[in-house]
């Protein structure tokens, strides 16, 4: 290994002299230059991209909560189903207050009811 | 000297990857990065278009570098990584007859390579060699890189980078004796 450590102190700028490489004149310079220019330039791409990104979040978020808010909003089959909800709780209320009743009483309470309801509509009409 | 231990002390001691400016590393490391993909993708033009897409990785990457190795050795980790798939690209686009275009032969097809007598030798003792002996010997003799920075680099232990290079070296040595120039 001494050798060729020796062999590498020899020449001044190895790659060149030991490789056989060489490079255009000005090479580095222009090359750093040439770097620098599209490192600018992927770095507007970057923020021009970031922004379409912020614009598409905020564009997708907008409507998700319009449709978030028109869902909230009441419309006609919704008070009709509040109604009917209206109905069914008179309805479980006076099953409730019948249900410890007995099974004659029970009868005899429907069918008054029901008498009611006729007489009432015959009433009516 | 005391230039190439400041730039190491600032370099390898970041605290704060988010501080690292990529003009200073475009600074003080372009030519270095160069040259190690010069040796292995030989031709000019080509070490050229790889550093470019290099530093661009080295830029985009530089945010997420969380300075577990130094930043010369993850640099050069993913130069490598470049030169590799542009060597594997370069392949697939090769009709089935130019793949057995050997070392020399690109060497010599390239505009910017000098044919001295010397060169023409030490160039064919590096032809001798299995692609990743040439590699390991090429970051050790030249770009002088320690063999725990290598294991970064090139994603093997380092008693196989070991025993790669001083295979390498064997090889080389016992060629260029035969030559009579070492």
């Amino acid at each position: 290994m001494k050798d060729l450590e020796k062999l590498k102190e020899k020449y001044s700028h190895r790659h060149a002299s030991m490789l056989g490489f060489e490079q255009p004149e000005g090479f580095s310079d222009q090359s750093r230059a040439l770097i620098r220019k599209k490192l600018n330039k992927n770095k507007q791409n970057t923020n021009v991209f970031s922004m379409r990104s912020l614009f598409g979040t905020v564009a997708i978020a907008a409507s998700l909560l319009l449709l978030f808010t028109l869902n909230l909003t009441p419309d006609t089959e919704t008070t009709v189903a509040s109604e009917t909800m209206v109905e069914d709780v008179f309805v479980t209320s006076f099953l409730l207050d019948t249900l410890l009743l007995d099974e004659e009483v029970l009868d005899q309470v429907i069918q008054e009811s029901l008498l009611d309801n006729f007489e009432e509509n015959l009433a009516l009409n | 000297m005391a230039i190439a231990l400041s730039r190491k002390t600032a370099l390898n001691t970041v605290s704060n990857p988010q501080e690292i400016d990529i003009n200073h590393l475009l600074d003080q490391h372009h030519d270095r990065l160069y040259w190690m993909i010069r040796k292995i993708v030989l031709v000019h033009d080509d070490a050229q278009d790889v550093l470019q897409n290099t530093w661009v990785k080295i830029h985009k990457g530089l945010p997420s570098f969380k300075g577990n190795s130094s930043i010369d050795t993850w640099m050069f980790r993913i130069a490598y990584n470049e030169c590799m798939r542009f060597l594997s690209q370069k392949k697939a686009n090769l009709r089935l007859d130019e793949i057995d275009m050997d070392y020399i032969q690109t060497l010599t097809a390239d505009d910017y390579f000098n044919a001295n007598q010397t060169v023409t030798h030490f160039q064919a003792a590096l032809a001798i060699l299995p692609q990743n002996e040439r590699h390991v010997f090429s970051l050790k003799y030249f770009d002088e890189m320690t063999f725990k920075a290598m294991v970064v680099i090139l994603d093997l232990n380092e008693n196989s980078i070991k025993t790669l290079y001083y295979k390498a070296e064997k090889k080389i040595k016992t060629y260029l004796s035969k030559q009579t120039i070492v």
